[in-house]
């Protein structure tokens, strides 16, 4: 039984959570950050498997003092840095081990093979030097070059650990480097410490800069334990108050406040209500400031320049990193263009949800980011922008796909869009002449605009694909096309391409953007 | 099973897929197990997260049930939406406008103060008001202006009363609240706003510190031409610019002197008034003792030859144009322009005619651009040395009669201070005048009648211009005697010639008739009597002479060219002796045309003799007879013709020999013949010095215009021997004129660098204007008979001619020939014909 003060960063312990159904569950939680207030303890904690939108502060009350696992890592030479990112370094293990056991994912497998974790599973709690020692340092000394150590290595197959060949499959998608961060540890301890070492010093110069393209990062050499917590307990917009999931680099000191206050026309943040008062006193916006480019009922979509309306763009990019995880605001908003969709009421257009666009793609992306914002999810928002985004493809003539990589909402709207739009298709097909109706891949994404990957991955992923007598079909199964139908009756919000009123601009042509 | 044994096919994006229901394959769960053959695609998440339990139960939910249950979905942190004093803070109704919202660019800057006022604020501001006048809004104005004036450090006091306009209390109390409000507040400024990147980068971890600047340009390669092109526009029109203010500056310093000019004459004329001096006097001596001094500006601008001589220079200085501050006018280029033509006979080797309008000057666009600036007087001198480019040669307009400076060489500005270099002025003046340009007795043959004093010169197009003078004895010299004077000669001249006769009075002062008489027949005067050129017959067959020039006016208008042309030479070629002192030479001609059948013999003993002159005469004659020739229609060899003329076949062959001697003797002469060049515009192009040296335009023409001649000789030699090369001829000169030069290239590939080798032996004869006109008209009308030519008959023919302008003086054999060409071409002269041969000669 380790004592409440012993309890600090890196520590894992079972932690109380109420899940949907109501019920307690002990979910193994990381110690992400511990607060002091007026006496009590706070620890923010992250549940391991959990997305980090659910992390929370919680009270010691609800941590399972009996099982406290210390952090995994003693702390290598105190001098240096003092450590890695607090309590990552097993994660991967488990979680790889809980997935393989108890969720068998029902989707076709992996095309790593799903290594049942069979190595140790890290060292045990008491292998750590036992002294337990505040890492607040962050990782980002180490992570470039264990990544890049990582992203080699596997090129000859290491059996062993079962994290490292997804992590060098993908090295683009940052999963790399969360597998390498948590790859070292154990490394360290097995062989290969010294050379390690010696090259993290020498080639960790000054961090490099995220690249310049896109809007979500793949380079995580930032991320440390900042922006691994949330920085805002809440929000206030319009007649909503929301509860921000991620890090949002608002500005430090407002962070402190219990609730930030947004205009939700212009999007601007100020500390009090006084403030939004007195600031809506001088706001004349009732819309998002842009060109309206679609209406139909009281939907609609405004187009905003992320250069010619920096302020409202900064703000929106703002609002929507609390709800992103893999968003970045590390630069300018200028390359994109931001969709705004709103909902009108006699107070004005309400945004509901927005996607921004890259104004010029070099790898097709038609999405940069999207978000429907969190009062309005679940009630096909979502699906609207999406479908939005791809009537805008077709205008222009090309096919699209979101900008990777996508957050598990993401993926399922994304997978829930495309598999309702490629069956729509499917069960449309008439038989021609007596022949089956048939389709080639490339006409259904010349149709949808959904890029031919996409395409391919959901028919997959639907099962539709089969190999049968020396070709390639598409099979109907009677629970898919059921499913389907039952899915479109709910689907009432569907864009009209007759209320779009857009012509594309050709940004290649421009100095800038 | 044997159906899984085969690897399944790569899934082809467009190869159409055929559509099932699964009910209706009922074996597909057989092929199952081939499925995964098409591979798996990622999902595009981040492959941790992937994993994440709640998206997994999601996911597999999904699967199972085909949509997502309720207590399956991921779950997000809760958000209410029951805000109760929403509706009050809101302002009211906002009318949906029936058109889609169109945004106004730069209409979002309305100048409202960032910072928004807050419930401390409100305190302060609600206690100042009862002291001062105050709003919220203009406190919020001023510390608006405070926070975004301060950077790091706020704004001192001093500092925050430039700021605000508010008086000087209301400043003061502001201040110190915003002051101290500034030190508790916990960020950089009362205004929160997201942090900056700092300049040194240092902030490159601060997670706070969002949207950076992107410092590269993401698409730098696209436009770049674009930019490259606007840059140089930018550049030429930064250029244009500076030019545009040079010039202006120039124009107000010339306003400036005029002014001051304007002043100085005032104040002379004022000063004169003053002294009295209403005649002058005092001025004259006033100038009179100024004389040595001389003002720059009297200096008149006359160009050197060179055509282009004020080029502009992009590297002008201003101290350039310091001499022009004393001038006050500007001269213009234009006028220079029109000064140049009474300048050029100075310089034109001692010839004095410009007669081919194409060697006047003209202008032409790039001369004028050579204008831009007005060049001061010392440029000339300057710019002679400067050299010019190649380039600008070759669209001189002047064509052969630029001026060309030659390396090494110094050229100095002309003499200025001296009159004009004119011809008829003598020696005695300085000049460099040429006895025959002086005023003589002239005769005129038509009428016949002596007209007494007058000066030739040519115009334009080689016509001859007779100036008269007026003398005591006119009268006396209309009423001599024309059979004194022995000659027989009848003279064209008068059919062309513009005698610029003004009537002098009549009035006649017999003098001492006899004593004038004596004179003029002891040759103390010298008197000009214009010469029939085309005398063919040593009895001086007055008629058949006559009745040749009407045939030869006949022919069409290019050949009154012609006939100018030479009637011009015959003016001026015997440049160095006295017209009408050549008769013998003239009689020589004659007497060689005559006994044409003894050619041979003439050639070895009489052609040293040979000028330009003869050999014009001797081209006439040539071109006189093929009109006539051309007049009767002929068949193939030298056949008997019914003209005045009973041998022509031979005259021609004598002629055309005699033009292979004058050939050679030209080479000899060629100084000789310098003048004569001249004249003729477009042979002349091909050089002064008869070395190739074709200008421009003319380089084409050039080749075309020689080549016939040289193909000539060589199918003249070749007929004599064979028959077959006349084919050979024909091919190389074909159809139309303009494509002779290609065509001569193109045919005779094999022999064209002969040719050309004998185009540079022969420039001087094919220069000959006429004898290239018969030429070309002959070879254009040959292609009719022949289609295909041996090669080695082309080879044979470069060869022969090869040796044809070797040893030209032998060559009288291919003269003939060629002579047989001439009469077998059917009647060509059209005038399109006609044209094209003037173009080239």
């Amino acid at each position: 039984m380790a004592e409440v003060g012993e309890v600090s960063e890196g520590c894992r312990l079972p932690v109380l959570r109420r899940n949907q159904d109501n019920e307690d569950e002990w979910p193994l939680a990381e110690i992400l950050s511990v607060k002091d207030i007026s006496g009590r303890k706070l620890f923010y904690v992250h549940y391991i498997d959990f997305n980090k939108r659910l992390d929370e502060w919680v009270t010691q009350e609800r941590l399972d003092l009996q099982r406290v696992q210390g952090p995994r890592r003693e702390p290598r030479t105190p001098g240096k840095n003092g450590g890695s990112r607090p309590g990552s370094p097993d994660r991967d293990t488990r979680k790889s081990q809980d997935v393989a056991t108890t969720l068998s994912p029902p989707g076709p497998p992996p095309v790593s093979p799903p290594g049942p974790a069979p190595v140790s599973p890290g060292p045990p709690p008491g292998t750590g030097t036992g002294t337990l020692v505040p890492l607040h340092v962050t990782l980002r000394w180490h992570l470039p070059t264990k990544r890049k150590v990582e992203v080699v290595s596997p090129a000859t197959p290491v059996p062993t650990p079962s994290e490292t060949s997804p992590a060098a499959l993908f090295p683009q998608n940052g999963s790399a480097r969360r597998a390498a961060a948590a790859q070292p540890g154990r490394k360290r301890k097995s062989a290969c410490l010294g050379t390690d070492e010696d090259s993290q010093d020498s080639s960790d110069g000054a961090p490099s800069a995220p690249r310049m393209t896109g809007s979500l990062v793949s380079d995580r050499s930032h991320d440390d334990i900042v922006t691994r917590m949330k920085n805002i307990e809440c929000i206030e917009l319009g007649r909503h108050r929301l509860k921000p999931w991620y890090f949002s680099p608002y500005p430090q000191e407002l962070t402190a406040l219990p609730v930030l206050y947004l205009c939700e026309f212009c999007l601007k943040y100020g500390h009090s209500l006084r403030c939004l008062q007195r600031h809506l006193t001088k706001c004349d916006l009732r819309h998002p400031p842009g060109n309206e480019i679609y209406r139909k009922g009281t939907i609609s979509f405004f187009e905003i320049d992320g250069r010619k309306n920096k302020s409202y763009s900064q703000n929106l990019c703002l609002l929507a990193k609390c709800f992103l995880d893999h968003k970045t605001l590390y630069y300018d908003t200028d390359p994109f263009l931001f969709y705004v969709m709103t909902e009108y009421d006699p107070k004005g257009f309400h945004i509901v949800g927005y996607f921004s666009k890259e104004k010029e793609s070099t790898e097709d992306y038609n999405v940069a980011c999207i978000l429907t914002l969190p009062p309005y999810q679940r009630r096909g928002y979502g699906k609207l922008l999406i479908e939005f985004s791809y009537e805008l493809s077709k205008v222009e003539g090309k096919t699209g796909t979101p900008e990777k990589p996508l957050s598990d909402l993401g993926l399922l709207s994304y997978r829930s869009y495309w598999s309702q739009t490629i069956l729509e298709i499917l069960m449309g097909l008439k038989a021609e002449g007596g022949e089956r109706p048939q389709i080639t891949i490339n006409e259904i994404s010349e149709i949808t605009s959904i890029k031919k990957e996409d395409v391919i991955s959901t028919l997959q992923y639907l099962n539709l694909i089969n190999y049968y007598k020396g070709q390639y079909i598409l099979t109907l199964s009677e629970d898919i096309v059921e499913g389907h139908e039952r899915a479109m009756l709910k689907r009432v919000l569907r864009i009209d391409a007759k209320c779009l009123h857009f012509t594309p601009k050709d940004w290649s042509k421009r100095g800038k953007w | 099973m044997s159906k899984l044994s085969f690897r399944a096919r790569a899934l082809d994006a467009s190869k159409p897929l055929p559509v099932f229901r699964c009910e209706d394959l009922p074996d597909l769960a057989e092929y199952a197990s081939i499925n995964r053959a098409v591979p798996q695609m990622p999902t595009g998440m981040e492959k941790e997260e992937e994993s994440e339990h709640h998206l997994q139960r999601a996911i597999s939910a999904q699967q199972v049930y085909g949509e997502k249950r309720d207590n399956m979905v991921i779950p997000v942190p809760e958000a209410e939406s029951n805000i109760a004093y929403y509706e009050s803070i809101y302002p009211g109704e906002f009318k949906m406008p029936k058109q889609l919202i169109h945004i106004q660019p730069f209409s979002l800057d309305a100048e409202q103060p960032d910072y928004d006022l807050d419930s401390e604020d409100e305190i302060f501001v609600n206690k100042l008001k009862k002291r001062m006048d105050i709003s919220p809004l203009q406190f919020e104005e001023m510390i608006d202006r405070l926070e975004k004036g301060s950077g790091q450090q706020p704004v001192s006091l001093q500092e925050a009363k430039l700021l605000l306009k508010e008086d000087d209390e209301l400043i003061r109390e502001v201040y110190e609240y915003w002051i101290k409000k500034r030190k508790n507040c916990r960020g950089p400024s009362l205004i929160p706003a997201v942090k900056q990147e700092k300049r040194d980068g240092s902030s490159t971890n601060d997670p706070y510190v969002a949207f950076r600047r992107r410092t590269e340009k993401m698409q730098t390669r696209k436009n770049r031409k674009n930019d490259e092109a606007s840059y140089e526009k930018m550049l030429k029109l930064r250029r244009d610019l500076s030019r545009a203010v040079t010039i202006l500056e120039m124009i107000k310093r010339r306003e400036k002197s005029k002014r001051e000019l304007l002043h100085l004459t005032l104040e002379i004329m004022e000063k004169r008034y003053n002294l009295g001096d209403y005649s002058g006097e005092i001025v004259s001596e006033v100038m009179a003792q100024r004389q040595p001094i001389k003002p720059t500006y009297a200096i008149p601008i006359i160009p050197v030859t060179n055509s282009s001589p004020f080029k502009h220079q992009e590297a002008m200085e201003l101290k350039e144009f310091k001499v022009k501050q004393d001038k006050p006018d500007v001269i213009r280029p234009k006028r220079k322009y029109e000064k140049k033509p009474k300048v050029l006979p100075s310089s034109a080797a001692g010839t004095p005619q410009q007669t081919s309008p194409a060697a006047l000057p003209v202008f032409n666009a790039k001369d004028l651009n050579q204008y831009d600036f007005p060049s001061s007087d010392e440029e000339p001198l300057s710019q002679v040395l400067s050299g010019s480019s190649e380039a600008e040669e070759e669209n001189d307009p002047d064509g052969p009669f630029a001026f060309r400076r030659k390396a090494g060489c110094q050229y100095y500005a002309p003499h200025l201070d001296q009159p004009g270099n004119w011809p008829w002025s003598s020696p005695k003046e300085g000049r460099l005048g040429d006895v025959r340009y002086r005023y003589c007795l002239t005769t005129l043959t038509v009428p016949q009648k002596c007209i007494g004093f007058a000066r030739r010169r040519v115009g334009r197009g080689g016509r001859v211009l007779l100036d008269r003078a007026h003398s005591d004895y006119d009268n006396t010299f209309h009423q001599l005697d024309l059979e004194m004077f022995s000659s027989s000669q009848h003279s064209s001249i008068s059919q062309f010639a513009n005698t610029s006769e003004t009537n002098t009075s009549d009035k006649s002062f017999s003098k001492d008739l006899s004593q004038i008489l004596v004179n003029i027949k002891s040759c103390r005067w010298r008197h000009f009597r214009p010469r029939t050129p085309s005398l063919h017959d040593s009895d001086n067959d007055e008629l058949s002479c006559r009745k040749l020039y009407r045939g030869v006016n006949r022919t069409g208008t290019a050949q009154p060219g012609t006939q100018t042309c030479s009637t011009s030479i015959q003016s001026k070629s015997s440049s160095g002796s006295a017209h009408f002192e050549s008769e013998t030479s003239l009689g020589l001609v004659h007497q060689i045309l005559n006994h044409t059948d003894d050619s041979k013999s003439l050639q070895s003993s009489e052609f040293t003799a040979f000028t330009a002159e003869q050999y014009q005469q001797h081209q006439q004659q040539l071109a006189l007879m093929q009109k006539q020739q051309l007049a009767q229609i002929h068949q193939q060899q030298a056949n008997s013709n019914s003209s005045a003329n009973t041998s022509q076949g031979f005259v021609s062959k004598t002629l055309d020999s005699v033009s292979a001697q004058f050939a050679a003797s030209a080479l000899v002469t060629s100084e000789q013949l310098m003048g004569f060049k001249m004249k003729d515009d477009v042979v002349l192009g091909i050089g002064v010095n008869g070395i190739l040296q074709a200008s421009g335009v003319y380089k084409g023409l050039h080749l075309s215009s020689t080549t016939p001649t040289a193909l000539v000789h060589t199918s003249s030699s070749s007929t004599a021997g064979s028959a077959l090369l006349q084919p050979s001829n024909i091919t190389q000169t074909s159809s139309s004129h303009s494509a002779l030069s290609h065509q001569v290239t193109a045919a005779s590939s094999a022999t064209t660098q002969v040719l050309i080798g004998n185009n540079i032996r022969l420039t001087v004869p094919s220069s000959v204007a006429t004898v290239n006109s018969i030429t070309t008209l002959n070879a254009r009308h040959i292609p009719r008979t022949l289609s295909a030519v041996p090669s080695s008959a082309l080879k044979l023919a470069a060869a022969t001619n090869c040796q044809v302008a070797k040893v030209p003086a032998s060559s009288s054999v291919d003269a003939v020939p060629r002579e047989n060409h001439e009469t077998e071409k059917p009647a060509l002269n059209n005038i399109a014909d006609n044209t094209v041969a003037m173009e080239v000669t």
